[in-house]
């Protein structure tokens, strides 16, 4: 990784905390260490630089986020529809007694920055971090809803802290947007903690402005016989990135994560997963589908690693895309890395077009091209957005979808 | 309404029907027999208009009109039906909402109102009568874990709700075991009428002992050999296609 010398793209990050208010609104002093720390990092780290030897980064350049200069803001959030009994949303500035306990036991402690450039910078700069906190044996029956709005040329660092305590069961739903205008940035973190037989499910809708840039991290840790669902959904941004990691801790846990995507135009979209087991015992099951039209770039790369002792393992990957156009880009990367001897595992990367068969059956029955075809990519991305559970979120997923690909077909500006 | 005059056609750029005449009238059944490879299948999906078989010469009429310059769905308004000899599967779209969108492109071809759902879900509700298919099939994906014969079965179905005037059944029998067979000609039966023609291809005389045609014609590389009455189909059971047109067509 690059370090920062000469440049003044990270200095510009390091001003932005040294000018910080010392001690900012009476912060618990392990916050400030772990901010000290963060900042520390970043400046041996500094951003990323996608060339050849660093694999993590080679399909992404990131240096239209890095040269820009954005005005600082802080997160703006906010959770809709009523709180339910047994879980408590609050901002971390507002925590008190066994909340901020959770706080200082779980940020931080899943997302790491020690190799993560964009990691470092939230934990240095976020301003307050929103905690959702699902207390013991709780089953939360309804979605909870997080927006994030983000505004013209700023850059915001929002911060999410799930706790689901042994025994919970949780559905949260966060979704990204921006006010009209375009070029901002964020750089969201969001840290899941799966406690022992507990279930949450994470759903991302990603729909920011043309234009904007979008770096998120979410890192969740699945501990014994715990579920970890997560469902992203991008249909927005300009260059986007998404790390989601997720370690299966101890036996039992296990995690389903899939992906719809849908970009276009100069749309840049890079899904990074990592699952790593690293308990016997545990499952993953991971399914990610996109459509790219345009000039678009999709990049899929799923990192599955098996250690040695984590034997009775299973995990299973797909990843697979329709391309619409022959300006489009598909870079799909599946990363296997087996040391145990009994594991059950399957992975598969395809990149298809329209199927012409497909196409002149539906036209023999009276469809038109464009419905036609439509029908058809709907059906193709289906398959991620029919397995959402929940009603209400599956018909939000479907518009999303929905409106992603009306935009992509010129029909919607 | 159907008239085919020296239609030859190519695929890949070889030429595959050499030369083919056709008149369909309303109300009639006819018959395309012929072995494998004699053009059968090329002539249902020329008639369809599948891209990749080129026309190269002759004209095809259809109710007056001009119907190798219409693209494939306005054909398919127009009121033509090609039921597939292996429909594909296609994950992730549901058949009633295939089939509803088909429906309503066809009616509003023709300045008819479209059907909302639970208008079409009650047409559709009758129809899987006339084929005896479980309703519960509309809701799944476009032959999606259907058997041959399911897939047969949804192929007239979709003929029974889009009504055409003139159909053209690719291989209806095969996959088929006798009680299904029964089944599905039968619906084909009840689909006949004045106003309607039919076109069986067809290898083996079999489908046509139910579903009786008018005329039998005998396809053999890529030109017609033989014509005449039901009586044909049963001469070529008995002698085969060698037999019959002297080997001309059994290549290829």
């Amino acid at each position: 990784m690059a370090t920062s010398t000469g440049t003044t793209q990270e200095a510009r990050y390091l001003a932005a905390f040294d000018a910080l208010p010392n001690g900012r609104r009476a912060e618990p002093a392990w916050l400030g260490g772990l901010r000290a720390a963060a900042i520390a990092r970043f400046r041996v780290l500094g951003f990323p630089v996608a060339r050849r030897g660093n694999e993590y980064w080679k399909y992404t350049d990131i240096g239209s986020i890095a040269r820009r200069e954005f005005i600082e803001e802080p997160a703006n959030s906010a959770a809709v529809g009523n709180i339910p009994k047994g879980v408590s949303l609050v901002n971390l500035n507002d925590a008190t007694g066994p909340l901020i306990e959770a706080a200082k036991a779980h940020l931080g402690a899943h997302a790491s920055f020690e190799a993560e450039s964009f990691t470092a910078l939230n934990t240095a700069l976020f301003d307050d971090a929103v905690l959702i906190h699902v207390a013991e044996g709780m089953n939360v029956g309804k979605v909870l809803h997080i927006a994030l709005i983000s505004t013209e040329s700023t850059v915001a660092h929002p911060r999410i802290l799930i706790v689901a305590e042994p025994g919970s069961r949780v559905s949260i739903a966060l979704s990204h947007h921006g006010a009209p205008g375009s070029g901002y940035f964020t750089n969201v973190v969001t840290e899941v903690a799966v406690g022992e037989g507990a279930s949450v499910s994470l759903y991302r809708f990603q729909r920011e402005r043309p234009g904007s840039f979008h770096v998120a991290t979410t890192a969740a840790t699945v501990q014994r016989d715990a579920r970890f669902e997560s469902v992203t959904l991008d249909a927005g941004g300009g260059l986007v990135r998404h790390n989601l990691n997720v370690t299966l801790a101890e036996p039992g846990a296990s995690c389903q994560i899939n992906g719809a995507y849908v970009t276009d135009g100069d749309q840049h979209l890079d899904n990074h997963t990592l699952i790593e087991h690293a308990s016997a015992d545990t499952s993953s099951a991971e399914l990610y589908k996109g459509v790219v039209d345009g000039r678009s770039h999709a990049v899929f790369m799923g990192r599955v690693v098996i250690p040695e002792d984590a034997q009775r393992t299973e995990t299973h990957q797909s990843n697979k895309t329709l391309l619409l156009s022959s300006d489009a880009k598909v870079s799909s990367q599946p990363m296997l890395e087996i040391y145990a001897d009994d594991v059950t595992a399957t992975h598969g990367s395809a990149v298809g077009q329209m199927d012409p068969e497909a196409l002149f059956y539906f036209k023999s029955r009276g469809l038109g091209e464009d419905l036609a075809r439509s029908l058809l990519v709907h059906g193709f991305i289906d398959e991620v957005v029919s397995a959402i559970t929940d009603d209400d979120v599956r018909r939000r997923a479907e518009d999303l979808i929905d409106s992603a690909l009306a935009y992509g077909s010129g029909r919607e500006t | 309404m159907l008239d085919i005059q020296g239609l030859h056609a190519t695929v890949g750029g070889t030429e595959i029907l050499k030369g083919v005449d056709l008149r369909v009238a309303a109300g009639e059944t006819h018959a395309i027999m012929g072995p494998n490879g004699s053009g059968k299948s090329t002539l249902a999906y020329v008639l369809a208009g599948r891209p990749g078989y080129e026309v190269t010469q002759g004209t095809v009429t259809f109710d007056g009109k001009d119907m190798l310059a219409m693209p494939v769905e306005e054909r398919a308004r127009a009121g033509l039906f090609l039921s597939f000899q292996s429909p594909i599967e296609i994950p992730g779209v549901r058949l009633d909402h295939f089939l509803r969108a088909g429906y309503n492109e066809t009616r509003k071809a023709a300045g008819e109102a479209e059907f909302d759902v639970l208008k079409f879900d009650r047409l559709i509700k009758e129809k899987v009568g006339v084929v005896n298919m479980d309703y519960a099939f509309t809701k799944r994906f476009v032959n999606q874990g259907f058997s041959g014969g399911e897939r047969k079965r949804n192929e007239v179905l979709q003929m029974a709700v889009l009504e055409p005037k003139l159909a053209i059944l690719d291989e209806v029998d095969s996959g088929l075991d006798v009680d299904a067979l029964r089944e599905v000609a039968e619906g084909i039966n009840s689909l006949r009428s004045p106003d309607r023609a039919l076109i069986l291809v067809t290898h083996y005389q079999r489908v046509l002992s139910y579903v009786v045609p008018d005329r039998v014609h005998v396809l053999a590389g890529g030109r017609f050999v033989a014509e005449g009455g039901k009586e044909l189909a049963l001469e070529i059971e008995s002698r085969g296609y060698d037999g019959l047109v002297g080997g001309t067509g059994a290549s290829g």
